[in-house]
């Protein structure tokens, strides 16, 4: 079983956070602030950090950033800060995801799952990536040969138009299409002006691989441009 | 271009050929000009020379006097034409004694001064002919006209000599050896305009205690009355005595003059006009009456009082006569009186059968016109008739030349005679005598000539100078080196500097002939050909210039002032741009040279203007020198420069100030449009109202920057206290919502329980998105947010809308119709916030939106922008306003116990606004329609 650290300077907050970790079966430990944080994993082994970023005496980010120093384990900060500055430098200090306050816990929850399968199940997406026909792109793995599709290990069901519009992303991570570019690609056809046809399939397709559908982290919108797979 | 042109050996030739035909010009011009008077208009053949100048008629005339006086000493002389020393003569009436001549000369103390004197009188008479120069007639109109008395003791005469009569230092030391009264003498040649010369001032004995001014009218009396004054008083007299006699007030006219001047009307026993007239007379008569039967010459005239005037008198008769009887045999001037007596006095003696000869036919008079000249004037005493060829030109001013010989005659001896005078020229070409008038016949002939020759040589001559000048002009400018039309240094120059240069050099010219004037002389001539010959040069140059520029079609170039206006009018638009340049840097350098330009114009239309004063003023015979170096013109030239320099200094001055303003107005702009921090530089010429201006406008815009920044900044504090504080209720609020959640999962068995659960979980989820919303709508409207500005594409944009809406929309009954355009439109924004509009908007239709009706989606273009519009019918009233809709907080049912914070559309507009579109809901009963627009750009 792992143990996830948890730790915010507001206990209520962290005690609601191990109640729900020790009802999907993990094994918590608390801390108030940031070097109690680094001394128990020091400590301890620990298999998941989560950790809020306003706290005295060690903030989190500084936090994350001795831990990164010594091991790798995925580390999911919590803030009630909802900038996107804030999360790009929370990813980029170490961090692997970013929670805002106040989370649906279920949501944190299928985080801290995803994380933990992600960093346990090591050698299996990236070892795959060199074959052909596989396309990786971090947790989501597609294998055209078998017509396959997993975020994270799990596997999940596509249409096949679901399942070619995901390909023709995935086989370009940071290429923006528009929709009537997909349109085109996909059924191909000359695409008519009022069909909402890509965008329906795209939000379908994101609530199925992503968390939090409305914040993705594979399948981009590019709000007046089109849709985008993002490089994760 | 034809060879011939580019030769240089030929434009020399040109340019030789060019010089000596303006010198031929110039030479054949003052030639013509000064014989023109001899050469009758259309005539081949000289004019008469008595009309061509005023010389010979005027010497005629003069002999015939000297012929007159000439015979008045005749008295005197023997029938062998000799001084009959032995004659007597009466000295004075009162003593009625009378002495021989030879008795008389016997105690002379001439010495032949008198001879002496009376040759140098000839000389000067005959001199002043040559010289062209009119006889010194002296007028007695002068009377009437001005009379300079100066009043000292006894009487002073003014004596006015018309023309040149120079009276030398000589000549006036020997006047006053014969002067005994002569108290003042000077000359004085200011006075008088019209050509009346010199003068001399004498002071004469006095008549009757009065003092009057006499005028001579010949130059022989006007001699006599220089050495024998108290000839004049007499004279004068008589004058007045025959000039009462006669019918008319014109010809008392001198009378009237005399009975003025010697008798005072204020004076209560003054004489009348009558009693005067008797007086005079009588004295007259007295004087004749008393004298013997053998006349005393001038006795008439001059009455001797002593001795000693007798014996200058007939000093004087003597030499004189044997003067004249030298000069009368030295003439073409002839004179023959022949009276009864058998007395015959002639200086031609084989004439006087030709003349009569002439008289008596008549007829060939007029052939002698067309001839040498021959004129003569023959009275016959006994038949009472006279005949004459002279002209009225020849005789000029003496009258009638008959009537004169009469005259003569009969003042000699009472007896019958015949008489006649005239001028014989018929030996012209193997010359009788060389004097004054065979001189003047002979130079009149020649100047005929030279004028003949000059108008031919003046044709030819022009039409040379015509013609290499053409060619100069057609070969001017050619250039060697680069085989084509080219121009010289001082082509160069400008046309107004070459225009001065040009006119001083016609000044030098003009110079010149107002000296040729003075000077007419062979030598003179050439000289001055010559000169003008190479002032040509320099016209031509100035010429040949203008040719060039035209052929290399230089137009308005060459002209300063043309070129200068040109680019005024042209660039007009122009010079603003200038002063905006000049205002960036520190150097003003297009406002200077602007300036200078313009100062470079004022100068030259400066020198215009004197140049055309001076040329108009040229007729007033004075040059620019002339005039710049009298005192005028230096306080002339002075105050010009004065007004140049203060023109100067104000233009100076108006262009610093212009240059100030608009510094002032382009930094002001500036500031106006952001740039704060921008501080106007310190100008000059903007004088001291224009310095505490900028100083302000500095100030004001340095308030401005502050005032913008402490905005900012509030927006700014503001924006992180919001975000702070709802930092700060987020935290406790997870709190909540976690322990709700958790109390969820317990399973508690209560209803109740579980519904109070469901209430605070609701509320705490919409605590949530009230503070999100809250952050958001609070940095949307201070504007704080970061952009990420990107080309988008509308359709696109509310495609995916739509499908993320889709599912929404079908839960709520709502059907979407999107009508889009087929073309693609692209706006600039940042796309995930105009997706955060739309999303605000279709979360605003889904939640408020009657169910089961339709919601209308559209994209269109107007003019230039892209305007989306969403409508829908609202399920409950609205009661509100558009504008109360989009404030904070409001939301469509007041009662807001439904879900939503209210912010949505408030924060929709801000986002909007903050983008650079418009935002606008409109309310129709229940028809809620909002419509977002954004510039339209075109597809790079």
């Amino acid at each position: 079983m792992s143990t996830v650290l948890v730790c915010d300077d507001d206990r209520e907050i962290v005690e609601a956070i191990a109640i729900y970790l020790e009802q999907d079966g993990y094994q918590v430990r608390k801390a108030y602030d940031g070097e109690e944080a680094v001394r128990i994993i020091d400590k301890e082994a620990i298999d998941l950090l989560i950790i809020d970023v306003m706290m005295p005496k060690l903030g989190g980010v500084e936090a994350t950033f001795r831990i990164r120093d010594k091991c790798n384990i995925p580390i999911i900060i919590l803030s009630a800060k909802s900038e996107d500055q804030d999360k790009i430098f929370g990813l980029r200090v170490g961090a692997d995801d970013y929670v805002t306050k106040p989370f649906n816990p279920q949501e944190l929850m299928a985080r801290v799952q995803s994380q933990l399968r992600r960093s346990q199940v090591l050698s299996g997406p990236e070892a795959s990536a060199g074959r052909r026909g596989i396309y990786v792109n971090g947790g989501l793995v597609i294998n055209d040969e078998k017509k396959s599709v997993s975020v994270d290990g799990e596997s999940v069901r596509l249409t096949p138009l679901e399942y070619n519009i995901l390909l023709l992303l995935m086989k370009h991570p940071g290429m923006t299409f528009s929709s009537r570019q997909i349109y085109e690609t996909i059924w191909d056809e000359q695409a008519f002006g009022d069909d909402n046809v890509v965008a329906v399939h795209i939000r379908h397709i994101r609530e199925k691989i992503e968390i939090n559908p409305k914040k993705p982290k594979y399948l981009q919108v590019v709000w007046g441009v089109g849709y985008r797979m993002e490089k994760v | 271009m034809k060879q011939w042109k580019k030769s240089g050996f030929l434009k020399g030739i040109f340019l030789v050929t060019f010089f000596l035909s303006v010198f031929v010009d110039t030479v054949a011009g003052m030639a013509m000009i000064a014989c023109g008077k001899y050469a009758s208009p259309g005539k081949e053949k000289p004019k008469d020379f008595f009309t061509a100048g005023e010389e010979a008629n005027v010497l005629l005339d003069g002999n015939i006097r000297l012929f007159e006086e000439y015979m008045q000493i005749g008295s005197l002389i023997t029938e062998d034409g000799e001084i009959d020393y032995d004659k007597k003569i009466l000295v004075s009436i009162l003593d009625e004694k009378s002495y021989t001549i030879r008795e008389l000369l016997k105690n002379s103390t001439s010495e032949g001064e008198a001879a002496e004197n009376f040759r140098n009188f000839m000389e000067d008479f005959l001199k002043h002919s040559e010289e062209g120069k009119s006889y010194p007639w002296y007028t007695r109109r002068a009377l009437h006209t001005d009379i300079r008395v100066i009043l000292e003791d006894g009487n002073i005469f003014q004596f006015q000599s018309p023309n040149v009569v120079s009276l030398t230092n000589r000549k006036i030391e020997n006047m006053a050896k014969y002067q005994k009264n002569m108290v003042a003498l000077t000359t004085d040649t200011q006075k008088y305009k019209e050509n009346l010369g010199e003068s001399i001032v004498l002071q004469l004995p006095a008549l009757d205690g009065e003092k009057f001014v006499f005028y001579a009218r010949s130059a022989y009396e006007g001699y006599l009355i220089k050495y024998f004054p108290e000839y004049a008083g007499w004279y004068f007299l008589d004058q007045a005595v025959s000039s009462y006699e006669k019918k008319d007030n014109a010809g008392r006219d001198d009378f009237y003059n005399i009975y003025g001047k010697l008798q005072d009307k204020k004076n209560p026993n003054h004489l009348s006009e009558k009693a005067f007239y008797e007086m005079i007379k009588k004295s007259k008569e007295e004087r004749f009456n008393t004298l013997p039967e053998e006349k005393i010459p001038w006795s008439v005239h001059l009455l001797p009082r002593t001795m000693e005037e007798a014996r200058k008198y007939v000093t004087f008769l003597v030499e004189t006569y044997q003067e004249l009887q030298y000069y009368f045999t030295h003439s073409n001037f002839f004179y023959v009186y022949e009276n009864s007596q058998g007395f015959f006095l002639t200086n031609r003696k084989n004439l006087w059968q030709d003349v009569k000869k002439e008289a008596e036919q008549g007829e060939s008079s007029k052939k002698a016109v067309d001839a040498d000249p021959f004129l003569y004037a023959f009275f016959d005493k006994k038949h009472d008739e006279g005949r004459t060829n002279f002209t009225k030109e020849s005789f000029g001013m003496s009258g009638n030349v008959i009537e004169k010989l009469k005259y003569i005659g009969d003042n000699y001896k009472s007896v019958s005679y015949q008489i006649a005078v005239g001028l014989d020229l018929r030996g012209i070409r193997s010359a009788r005598y060389e004097d004054t008038f065979q001189q003047q016949y002979a130079l009149s002939n020649q100047r005929f000539q030279m004028f003949g020759q000059g108008k031919s040589a003046l044709a030819f001559s022009a039409c040379l100078t015509l013609f290499c000048f053409l060619m100069l002009a057609i070969m001017g400018g050619y250039v060697q080196e680069i085989d084509g039309y080219g121009l010289n240094w001082y082509d160069r120059i400008f046309l107004e500097v070459q225009l001065v240069i040009g006119f001083v050099f016609l000044e030098m010219i003009w110079w010149m002939l107002k000296l040729w004037n003075k000077a007419a002389e062979a030598g003179f001539i050439l000289l001055f050909g010559a000169a003008i010959s190479v002032l040509a040069f320099f016209v031509l140059g100035i010429l040949l210039s203008m040719v060039k520029r035209q052929k290399l079609h230089l137009g308005i170039r060459y002209s300063l002032v043309l070129f200068f206006l040109s680019e005024v009018v042209w660039h007009r638009m122009k010079v603003r741009d200038w002063i905006a340049q000049a205002k960036r840097r520190a150097a003003f350098l297009p406002v200077r040279q602007k300036y200078a330009l313009l100062l470079f114009a004022e100068v030259s239309v400066f020198l215009y203007g004197v140049g055309c004063l001076v040329f108009v003023k040229l007729d007033a015979d004075i040059t620019l020198s002339m005039f710049l170096a009298s005192p005028a013109g230096i306080i002339c030239a002075a105050l010009a420069g004065m007004f140049l320099v203060a023109i100067f200094l104000w233009q100076r001055q108006a262009f610093l100030r212009e240059e100030a303003e608009w510094l002032m107005i382009e930094g002001t702009k500036r500031i106006l449009e952001g740039d704060f921090a921008y501080q106007i530089p310190d100008v000059d010429g903007a004088g001291l109202r224009g310095a505490e201006l900028v100083r302000i406008i500095n100030q004001i815009g340095g308030a401005l920057e502050q005032a913008v920044e402490e905005s900012v900044r509030n927006e700014r504090l503001k924006t992180e206290l919001i975000a702070n504080v709802s930092h700060d209720i987020k935290t406790p609020l997870t709190s909540v919502i976690n322990y709700v959640d958790l109390m969820k999962r317990e399973q508690v068995g209560n209803e109740t329980v579980r519904k109070y659960l469901d209430v605070l979980e609701r509320k705490s989820l919409r605590l949530k998105t009230l503070i999100e919303d809250l952050v958001e709508a609070s940095k949307a409207s201070s504007g704080v947010m970061e952009l990420e500005i990107q080309r988008l594409d509308f359709n696109e944009l509310i495609r995916q809308t739509n499908g993320e809406f889709d599912d929404r929309f079908e839960e709520c009954n709502l059907e979407l119709i999107s009508d889009l355009p087929d073309e693609v439109f692209y706006f600039e924004g940042d796309g995930r916030r105009v997706f955060r509009i739309l999303e605000n908007l279709y979360n605003n239709t889904a939640k408020y939106a009657m169910e089961h009706t339709r919601v209308y989606v559209s994209l269109k273009k107007e003019q230039e922008n892209l305007v989306f519009a969403m409508k829908n019918i609202s399920a409950s009233k609205l009661n509100i306003t558009p504008e109360e809709l989009t404030e904070r907080f409001v939301r469509g049912d007041r009662s807001r116990t439904t879900e939503g914070s209210g912010l949505g559309l408030s924060i929709a507009k801000s986002l909007t606004e903050l983008m650079g579109g418009t935002f606008v809901i409109e309310l129709d009963g229940d028809l809620f329609c909002v419509k977002v627009c954004f510039p339209v750009i075109d597809e790079d």
